[in-house]
């Protein structure tokens, strides 16, 4: 790990005085300043949305747990046939929950300074052992491996305990970095 | 010239292929011995977690995770946000006027989830939010977050102007459970 290029981000004291202080100079002079506040401003189109989904290596699916809570977790995901399907693997926490409450909203980052699109919607459980290989067989390929290790990923699999969702949009809201942050 | 937007993962799969691989998965023998590893582990220890959060922060510049927040209905919501480490802590953003904020004050429990840069790690932070739009909070978290974006340590002044303003909340997450995933 190259520790030599670690840089600290922590703001001195006197740095928020001064920057305090001239935000409000800046208030108090009514003069315009270029905010991000509304990001409706700077959405994707749809081709864009699923071009930055389809690129991704993964994404972040929350839940709601039973006690209300939100729950979370990082999964792998493939676009097939038109829609986002996500891959679940034994033991996570999502599968249970989303057996209770299929209600999710699903974060598709594209990458710091590309942008992201946020799904909510649900899921349903597709209990068939050809979607768990189609979705194991896409994000090995995605990923560039060789074929001998998207083979190997296919043997880990495990169908029955393994699953894979299919996510059903019901609206998204998306955002482009790039529009934003090139002013 | 742009390149042909690719928006789907179909020409990656086989049908025939799906078959063949089905028939291998349920023609094997379902003992124990049999049973594959799992790729992945869980990690319940907040240090795994912290040197994703970390490096990913101060190495690679990279700034953004989702967070998860409930919803009225008993649901769930998440937004893409950028984040910044300040003190030891971990600090988000929101601003007022957006149904985040509105659900944040009303039910401070929240995850956020972060993925390493090559992707092959990942944590899941489990906690508590809390809210403040304290100059020096907002302003100490813009700073921060701008440091982090720009990668650097000169023109953060436009980042900070546009991230510092009325309305803004300085997010301060709370951790109380952690689960990283990392590599076998």
């Amino acid at each position: 790990m190259a520790t030599e290029t670690r840089r600290p981000v922590e703001a001195t004291e006197e740095e928020v005085e001064r920057w305090v202080a001239q935000k409000r100079e800046l208030a108090a002079s009514g003069e315009k300043v270029f905010t991000v506040e509304d990001v409706r401003a700077y959405q994707l189109d749809d081709d864009e949305a699923w071009e930055l989904i389809t690129a991704g290596n993964g994404c972040a699916l929350c839940w709601a747990n039973e006690d209300g809570s939100p729950g979370g977790s990082f999964v792998r995901h493939a676009v097939l046939d038109g829609a986002a399907y996500l891959l679940l693997l034994d033991g996570d926490e999502a599968i249970p929950a989303l057996r209770h409450d299929p209600r999710v909203s699903v974060v598709f980052d594209g990458g710091d300074g590309i942008g992201a699109v946020t799904v909510r919607g649900t899921v349903d459980f597709v209990d068939d052992p050809a979607a768990l290989v189609s979705v194991v067989l896409a994000t090995g390929r995605h990923d560039g491996l060789p074929e001998d290790r998207v083979a190997e990923h296919v043997r880990q699999s495990r169908p029955g305990r393994d699953r894979v969702v299919r996510l059903n949009r019901e609206r998204w809201v998306t955002f482009s970095h790039k529009k934003i942050f090139r002013g | 010239m742009d390149s042909e937007r690719i928006t789907s993962h179909d020409h990656l799969v086989d049908e025939g292929e799906v078959a063949r691989w089905v028939a291998e998965l349920e023609a094997a023998p379902a003992s124990a011995a049999s049973t594959p590893a799992p790729s992945t582990r869980l990690s319940f220890d907040p240090e795994d977690a912290w040197a994703i959060i970390r490096d990913r922060h101060e190495i690679v510049h990279a700034y953004g995770g989702a967070i998860g927040w409930p919803t009225k209905d008993a649901s769930v919501a998440s937004a893409y946000v950028g984040f910044a480490v300040l003190d030891g802590e971990l600090w988000t953003t929101t601003t007022k006027g957006r149904g985040k904020t509105y659900a944040m004050l009303r039910d401070p429990r929240a995850v956020f989830v972060i993925v390493s840069a090559d992707r092959q790690r990942s944590t899941t932070v489990y906690g508590t939010v809390e809210l403040s739009n304290e100059d020096r909070d907002v302003t100490r978290f813009a700073i921060g977050f701008s440091r982090y974006r720009s990668g650097g340590w000169s023109e953060i002044g436009p980042g900070i102007a546009s991230f510092d303003s009325a309305g803004r909340y300085a997010v301060r997450f709370i951790p109380t459970r952690f689960v990283t995933r990392l590599p076998a």
